[in-house]
């Protein structure tokens, strides 16, 4: 038989074919649509944040407060930013298995967090915040640090 | 249409890519995977623990991160709150510690006067992590100067496995016995500091209340309010039992010889 342009380009097609199907499978299995929601179990996806899950469902805040409550900005663009940031980088050490338990949050996420206990304990937060003019020493993680897990 | 050789090259080129990319996405699937699997387990069963396993170390096997962390309590340098600092000490045939606390007589020598005829004006030094409170009141003046009871051994060793011995199963009974003896007698008994069995079912790993005195304090206390036969181990909300299990020890007491126990005040 004479193989044509169009003979290679099925056998194209059937490679990316299998690889796309790979791909989707690959997703589905991940539970990859998960991060799109607010259900805490995503987070629970890698087993590295048990210990945070566990925590969470026995802690006051479980009533309130989902994990992206405190963990992402208040505002979709914020949100979305801030999971695809972190989406990628967890991903990325908890796959190659290079992170120090441990772990810590990071700088930034820190800062979210805190914004987001301003955010929800505004009438108390702005009362002290008022007296001191907002200190920067006045940081309610320091005292307050395991109150969401 | 092209021509066969320029298209088997697309071909050839598109192929290897498919099967690259093929390839990461099966190894980024085997991991998944893996890591899945190891979430199935959150532990690896090494030993089978029960009810008579005092040893933290063999609970360690199953649990090394959290035994790491009991571990740290040896640390007398990185402490949270400052509290205890290493001080050398030379050993002697009567107390073998190398390293103490610091003295809280020497910092403020008017203890010494307000609490004399009071065993602690012999011997008060800041306390050390949990590895230590053993070792630390077996060792301490103070037992040189009033002869201590068993009854001090409830707070200070991991109890429940010898209160159970003792007591012929009986933790109550157990308890009431170690009381009697003498602290040397007491100490006898007992091999390890508070340990993962004091506030740890060895089988669920659910949290539990082990001292019999603050089963009965709480009874008791419960009582006056109208609530008969409060146990904390079967309707303690898990969050109260957080702190249940700190305050069966970390509690205001006094000693009476006219009771066994010991009375929460």
């Amino acid at each position: 038989m004479k193989v044509t342009g169009r003979h290679a380009w099925y056998a194209v097609a059937v490679y990316l074919g299998v690889a796309l199907g790979v791909s989707i499978y690959t997703f589905v299995y991940a539970k990859g649509y998960s991060y799109l929601t607010n259900d805490p179990r995503a987070c629970l996806n890698c087993h590295v944040m048990k210990e945070q899950y566990d925590g969470w469902v026995k802690a006051p805040h479980r009533n309130v407060a989902a994990c992206n409550d405190c963990h992402t900005p208040h505002n979709l663009i914020g949100k979305f930013a801030t999971k695809a940031n972190n989406g990628f980088w967890h991903s990325y050490y908890f796959t190659t298995q290079t992170y120090a338990e441990p772990i810590r949050i990071t700088a930034r996420n820190r800062r979210i967090a805190l914004n987001n206990c301003r955010s929800c304990h505004a009438a108390v937060t702005d009362a002290i915040d008022g007296i001191h003019q907002g200190s920067g020493r006045l940081d309610c993680l320091r005292c307050h640090q395991n109150v969401g897990h | 249409m092209q021509k066969p050789h320029k298209t088997y090259k697309t071909f050839f080129a598109a192929g290897v890519a498919a099967a690259i990319a093929a390839v990461a996405v099966l190894a980024l699937l085997v991991n998944i995977i893996e890591r899945k699997t190891e979430a199935k387990n959150p532990f690896f069963r090494v030993v089978d623990l029960d009810d008579t396993v005092s040893d933290p170390a063999v609970w360690g096997k199953n649990f090394p991160l959290q035994y790491d962390g009991y571990k740290r309590t040896v640390d007398m340098v990185r402490t949270r709150f400052g509290g205890s600092e290493a001080t050398p000490r030379t050993p002697t045939q009567a107390d073998p510690r190398s390293v103490v606390a610091q003295s809280r007589l020497d910092e403020d020598p008017r203890l010494k006067t307000m609490w004399a005829g009071y065993a602690f004006s012999k011997d008060f030094r800041e306390e050390r992590g949990h590895a230590f409170m053993l070792e630390d009141q077996t060792y301490t003046e103070r037992q040189k100067a009033v002869a201590q009871p068993g009854a001090c051994m409830s707070c200070h060793a991991s109890t429940y496995a010898a209160h159970k011995k003792l007591g012929g199963g009986d933790l109550l009974k157990g308890f009431e016995a170690m009381n009697k003896l003498s602290y040397p007698e007491a100490r006898k008994l007992v091999d390890h500091p508070v340990s993962c069995i004091d506030c740890h079912d060895p089988k669920t790993m659910d949290l539990r209340i082990t001292r019999p005195a603050f089963l009965e304090g709480m009874r008791n206390l419960k009582e006056s309010s109208g609530i008969k036969d409060y146990d904390p181990n079967k309707t303690a909300t898990r969050q109260e039992m957080r702190s249940f299990v700190c305050g069966q020890c970390h509690v205001e007491y006094c000693m009476s010889s006219a009771i066994s126990g010991i009375l929460l005040a």
